[in-house]
Parts: structure tokens; sequence; C-alpha cells
């Protein structure tokens, strides 16, 4: 029991939290903005993210909050994310049989006019020391958001917009792309978003009270134009200071979306610079390319590669990782996720390869 | 070290950005910040916050008391840390998503085999 306990507490290594799926962005020509509350993409869905997800639901069902059992005033909204995962893991010792939580987390945002307050309330592995330490407010920040042209500001706690910032567990794009789980920071944002361009400035502080994975302070850059409806190209610019590192990076990414084969293919390269403290200079570089095909309404599979090189003068230390991700949105509210990673070292040649086969179920509130 | 054509070729781009970049030196700083912490100190493991099995490897404070306590300066075989690292124990087997490469282990070896000095 003991062991089926601490496997389980172990592998809340896997967590990862309500996102987004910028696989809509393109092939519904909207912004990420249309459906989440929060100008920087993903989580709480609005009143068109509701309705959308009512569409892509293979079986109908009301997509409000507790399926439309709770009538919110209208400048109210509520939601959670709940997920679990089941199946076989192989961290380079042999398969074994998983099943462990991956996020139990609440949301809620108040909104007046152009004005916004959204904070989530959730649970992370605790300090065994300390039980209170369960508890993690994850998200919390006020937004303005013009109701007449693209410009908003937010501030509060929040990821610093970088990347794709999408729910797929790219893990060489956001652990090692500068978009960590659960790396939020005290954060300042300008934003303009219209529908050809976006561009989110954010100024960041590394929390003091509440660590999070981001430990560093300073800024981070994300801009995307679209040149036709079906093509997006961005530039990313990210820089963070801690008392042990220094980290600089930059990159690109494009998409494109084939509505004949309904078919998205997502790249983002980037090369980083990390000065270590009283120890080296190293260069990496990764890149991600996912490909989405659209099998019907309610599913899509990904098919994913990325690679990244933690430090250009070492061999044999690259890792690469290839997902695959089978999306089923089911009922109202509930997602099927079949997802499969193989993931090397050095290309086969550095260390044992490694992965998992899991399902996830997910819950949205 | 001997890299292939194409780290040459980044590391010339690197170099002409103004960015240098130098073999790993086997020491507590790039250890901890380099390797223990990226792998180890995720959201919800080895972090000041969570202190899972006790341990946490996201400041140096908190890495020099860990370390204290995983390894036998000196004794790479004789160090828990080497032996979770490298175990075929699939429940003890670290980090829990995918392996050190086999040269950053070897790197830690180096280090806990001139003393562990932090």
């Amino acid at each position: 029991m003991k062991n089926v306990v601490l496997q389980l507490f172990v592998l809340v290594g896997f967590v990862r939290v309500a996102s987004a799926y910028p696989q809509y962005q393109l092939s519904r020509e909207t912004t990420c903005t249309s459906c989440h509350v929060s100008t920087g993409g993903g989580g709480l869905l609005d009143s068109m993210g509701e309705a959308t997800a009512s569409d892509i639901n293979q079986f109908p069902g009301d997509p409000r909050f507790l399926h439309g059992a709770v009538d919110l005033p209208s400048w109210l909204l509520v939601g959670g994310d709940f997920r679990a995962a089941t199946g076989m893991s192989d961290r380079g010792a042999g398969p074994a049989f998983v099943v462990f939580p991956m996020q139990m987390e609440l949301a809620a945002a108040v909104t007046k006019g152009p004005v916004t307050v959204m904070a989530t309330a959730g649970t992370i592995r605790p300090d065994e020391d300390k039980p209170a330490s369960i508890l993690l407010l994850r998200e919390h920040w006020l937004q303005w958001k013009s109701e007449s042209s693209g410009w908003s500001v937010r501030a509060g706690r929040f990821a610093p917009v970088y990347g794709q910032r999408n729910a797929e567990h790219n893990w060489v794009s956001r652990r090692y792309g500068g978009a960590p789980l659960y790396g939020e920071t005290y954060s300042a944002q300008l934003a303009w978003i219209d529908d050809t361009f976006e561009a989110h400035v954010t100024g960041f502080v590394a929390d003091r009270w509440f660590p999070s994975a981001e430990r560093g302070d300073g800024a981070a850059l994300y801009a995307e134009t679209r040149l036709r409806s079906d093509t997006a190209v961005g530039v990313m610019a990210r820089f963070a200071a801690s008392h042990d590192e220094h980290r600089s990076q930059g990159g690109v990414v494009v998409k494109r979306w084939w509505e004949g084969p309904r078919l998205l293919l997502a790249a983002e390269g980037q090369l980083v610079k990390q000065s270590i403290r009283n120890a080296a200079v190293r260069s990496q570089w990764l890149g991600q390319l996912v490909a989405t095909k659209f099998l019907s309404n309610s599913m899509f599979l990904d098919v994913g590669i990325g690679h990244f090189e933690p430090n250009v003068a070492m061999e044999h230390v690259g890792r690469t990782a290839v997902d695959v991700n089978l999306h089923w949105f089911t009922w109202s509210h509930l997602e099927l996720i079949a997802s499969a990673r193989a993931h090397l070292l050095g290309l086969g040649s550095g260390g044992p390869t490694t992965g998992y086969g899991l399902l996830q179920v997910h819950y949205r509130l | 070290m001997h890299m292939n054509y194409g780290n040459r070729a980044l590391i010339a781009l690197a170099l002409g950005s103004g960015c240098a970049t130098e073999a790993p030196p086997p020491t507590f700083d790039y250890i901890r910040t380099a390797i223990l912490a990226p792998s180890c100190a995720t959201s919800a493991c080895h972090t000041e916050r969570s202190r899972a099995e006790g341990f946490a490897f996201d400041t140096r404070e908190a890495a020099d008391e860990a370390l204290a306590g995983l390894v036998a300066p000196g004794d790479p075989d004789g160090s828990w840390l080497m032996d979770v690292l490298t175990t075929d124990d699939k429940e003890r087997r670290m980090p829990v998503d995918a392996p050190l490469a086999d040269e950053e282990i070897e790197l830690i070896r180096q280090w806990i085999l001139a003393g562990a000095q932090r």
C-alpha cells in the first residue's frame, strides 16, 4: 500500500495545468482571447469558449458551469479542471503501472466593464511537514481590456506570455523553452490583440513568498502576425536573472493550417544562453514540430517531435521527445486523451530510452 | 571534447552573436543549476515548496542541505544520489519522468570523487 501511495505522489510530477488548444486558433480563424478570459490565452473559458466547447463535443450537453445547474450572474465566471491519468511508464528501469492525479483546480473571474479580476485555487504536492502547503493560489490577477481597441493590461501572478502556450505536454518547449509548468511570477503585461496581429510584453519578478518554477526576474516578449488567414509567424525573446543564473533566449514560431485535410503544422525554434554563477556559460538550442490532424469535429490527433540540446559543448546529452496524443471531446465537459511518448538521450547513445503510454481523463467544471 | 558538425555550427552562431560556450566543470554550482534543478526541482517534486522526500534542489541553500545527506564525499558508489540515478529499481529510479544523460551522471560522479565540495 505504501508503495502505491508513494507511486501516486512521485508521479504527481506529471502534473499539468489547464492551458489552451492553439489548434483552434487558425482552424476557426479566431484568437486565443476569443475563448479565454485571460488575454494570454488558456485557462477559464468565457461564453464564446463555452459555446466552442459545446460545438466540439461528440455528444450533446450543456457547456456552462456545472452543466447549467447553477445560473451565474453575467459578471461572474466559475470553472475548474480535474485531471487524472493511468497507464505504463518507464523511467529507465523498466515499465511500471502508474495511476496518479494531475490537476485539481478551481477558477473564478469577476468582470465589470473592461476590468476583470481572476483567481485560481488548487492543489500541489505538499511538503509532508507542512500540510497546508497543498493549497496553491497559482494565478491571481487584474486585467483591463479595452472594449474599443486591441489594448489590454494585466497585473498579478501569472506566467509571462511566451511560446505556443498549448496544453500538450510539449516537454521540450515548455520545460526548457521558457514556459515551465507552474512557472508563474508576479507580472505586469501590456498587450495588443487584433484579428491579424498580437503582441505581449511582460515584465516579471519571481514570487519570493511561494516560489514557482521561475526563480528569476526579467521580461518576455511574444509577437505573432497572420501572414494569411491560414498562416501565422511569431517571434519571441525572454530574459531572466536570478542569484544563480542569467538566461537569455529567443526564437520563432510558425503555424500553417490546411483546410482541406484539416491539418495544422506548428514549429518552434529557440537559441538559449545560460550563464551559471561561479560555473560556466553554456549555449543551448531547442526545436519542436507538431502536426495536428482533425479526425472529426470532436477528435484530433497530434504527433510531435522535439529536441533540446542543453549544452552544445557536450555530446550525447541532447534530449529528443516524440509525442503522440489523441484527444476526444466526448460529452460536455469531459475529454479523454490517449498519450504516448518516447524519450531519447543523445539520439539513443546517451542513456536509456524511456517513455510512457497513458490514458488521461480531463473533466472541466 | 568531440562535437558533431551540427553543434559546431551552432557554436559558431552563438559565438557570432556574442555568446560563449564552455565545457562543463564538475562543480557544485554547475551540477546544481544545470543538471539537478531543471531535472529534479520540477513543479511538484524536489522544490523548496514540495520537498519530496525532504529534499530540494531549486536553491543553492536547499541543495547544499540536501546533498549533505545524499553524497559521500570521495565515494560515488557509496552515495545515495548516484544510486537513485542509476538503479534498476523501477520505484526508486530518479528523475521520475526521464533519466539523466550518461555524461551528466558521469559529471556528478567526478564531482563526488573529487570530494563533493560545495
